[in-house]
């Protein structure tokens, strides 16, 4: 019989086929979809983000876990979308105007998905009033911005003022990249900033209150 | 230690020169040359081959002015998976073989032996099972922009830059069968870690990339001197004798008080590039933030007496 640690392990280890079949096994065994999200898929998610935190993987082991949950989760989002469950939460994320790099951004949206919150991403080379409208579509409580550049930084700092400007003082702003840091969060009024994918979900919940 | 300006009309290929033990100067940065001329952020380097000529023709002028042995050419993202994306795949061709034309007139009009080599940068997509990029589909991207590079008449190959090791494989494969004889080039960026951001290590690197038919490996962009010194060490310790590659970022950028800068120094990049001669590399150059005069005081420091 497959178990909600059973799937964990599947993800965390980056087993696709594996995270299928015993999510399939666990509908078929009368467990509720939100259960198996909760408790198989975060875990797993969680598991991987803290061993890449302690840099015991790398962005490969990521990738292929993040794979894993993707396919678990195509399974489960059409079942939570029936009973009208929706994350608690939603984020919306991207990479800042004139910025093409999407890896850093990827990360950091499959790892919060991981952790169960709604994400809206919005790619690369996002233009401060294309964030500005995404988050009042989706009442976003979160909005990541990704820089990898020095040079596009100052992106950051006028879509956080775009957002303000629009009246938008409840969302969260959250910002990272291999430039970016805690010092430069601060001079341009972000809420929050972590250094990894993983600490980027710690840094969310926080700010959720959660 | 004569320059190869002062050989002049060697007929020595590449491949010639590189076995010889003189330490060979490549170029410095493209991307963040072109930006500081007006490239916008986001904008495709390649575009500019087709859309302003005159400004790459001027930047391979710089650095053989400055004292290059070897510059690259403006097609990093020149393949067809890269290209797509900044709109140009239907150019592909053209945008390769400009890229070539450009460079060589600079080359002519200098009067110098200077050798162009083709540079081929990752897709920017990941491969299977990091990603949906099937491996078919990466190789024939490589494989199409160097046969248009290779037809074009390079003097060798350049891979860089790449984070994983099976796409600087595929890269560098698809690149020695396009060369023949032509020496290929392979590097990886690495970061502060003394891993690239793929996991991989330098012995990993100069293992797999020397299999795959490199002539020369080693690390480029990778942070600055202080991530690609300790990486160039690794190389030559995990496979004494071979032909590295040594071309660093001008440090992590910094935010100064008129934009944004880099802040290792020429003489600093100068002193590095000696330092990494003595470890067996025989292409010493830059990447970003790097400029001419960077590579200047490559020039001056590789030509002084020992």
């Amino acid at each position: 019989m497959s178990t909600l640690a059973d799937l964990s392990l599947a993800v965390e280890k980056g087993k696709r086929k594996d995270a299928k079949e015993i999510t399939e096994a666990l509908l078929r065994e009368d467990l509720k979809p939100l259960e198996i999200v909760e408790q198989g898929l975060v875990p797993g998610m969680s598991a991987i983000g803290e061993k890449f935190k302690n840099n015991e993987v790398f962005v490969p082991e990521m990738l292929i876990a993040a794979r894993a949950m993707k396919e678990a989760m195509s399974l489960l989002e059409p079942l939570l979308a029936q009973a009208g469950i929706k994350p608690k939460h939603t984020v919306v994320i991207g990479t800042v105007m004139g910025d093409l790099h999407d890896i850093g951004k990827n990360l950091v949206a499959m790892m919060l998905k991981g952790a169960n919150f709604g994400v809206v991403d919005l790619g690369t080379n996002v233009a401060p009033e294309k964030f500005v409208a995404a988050v009042q579509e989706h009442n976003a409580a979160i909005l990541c911005l990704s820089a990898l550049l020095t040079t596009t930084m100052p992106a950051m700092k006028s879509t956080v003022e775009a957002v303000r400007a629009a009246g938008l003082t409840t969302v969260k702003i959250m910002v990272g990249g291999a430039p970016v840091t805690q010092e430069y969060a601060d001079e341009i009024g972000a809420d929050g900033y972590s250094a990894d994918a993983a600490s980027a979900v710690d840094k969310a919940n926080q700010l959720v209150g959660a | 230690m004569s320059t190869l300006s002062e050989s002049g009309r060697s007929s020595a290929s590449l491949r010639e020169v590189l076995a010889s033990d003189r330490p060979l100067v490549a170029d410095g940065a493209t991307g963040t040359m072109l930006q500081k001329a007006g490239l916008a952020n986001g904008e495709s380097p390649e575009r500019w081959n087709l859309e302003k000529p005159a400004a790459i023709h001027d930047l391979a002028a710089g650095y053989i002015a400055a004292g290059s042995d070897i510059i690259y050419t403006n097609t990093f993202g020149g393949n067809r998976i890269r290209l797509r994306h900044a709109g140009l795949d239907a150019a592909h061709d053209r945008v390769n073989l400009e890229a070539v034309r450009i460079a060589r007139e600079a080359i002519a009009a200098s009067g110098r032996r200077v050798f162009l080599v083709a540079s081929i940068g990752p897709t920017g997509e990941m491969l299977d099972p990091y990603g949906d990029l099937s491996d078919d589909d990466a190789r024939e991207a490589f494989a199409g922009q160097c046969a248009v590079l290779a037809a074009a008449g390079v003097d060798g190959f350049a891979c860089e830059t790449f984070t994983a090791i099976e796409e600087a494989v595929l890269a560098t494969t698809c690149a020695r069968e396009a060369a023949g004889d032509r020496p290929v080039f392979a590097s990886m960026a690495f970061d502060q870690s003394g891993f690239t951001m793929m996991g991989v290590t330098p012995e990993d690197a100069i293992a797999a990339l020397f299999a795959a038919g490199a002539d020369v490996v080693g690390a480029n962009c990778s942070v600055g001197p202080e991530v690609v010194g300790p990486v160039i060490g690794r190389m030559a310790a995990a496979r004494p004798g071979s032909l590295l590659l040594a071309k660093p970022n001008a440090g992590m950028p910094v935010v100064m008080a008129d934009g944004v800068g880099y802040p290792v120094a020429p003489a600093e990049i100068g002193s590095f590039a000696a330092r990494m001669a003595g470890l067996g590399a025989r292409v010493l150059g830059g990447c970003c933030g790097t400029t001419p005069a960077h590579i200047r005081a490559i020039r001056e420091s590789v030509n002084a007496p020992a």
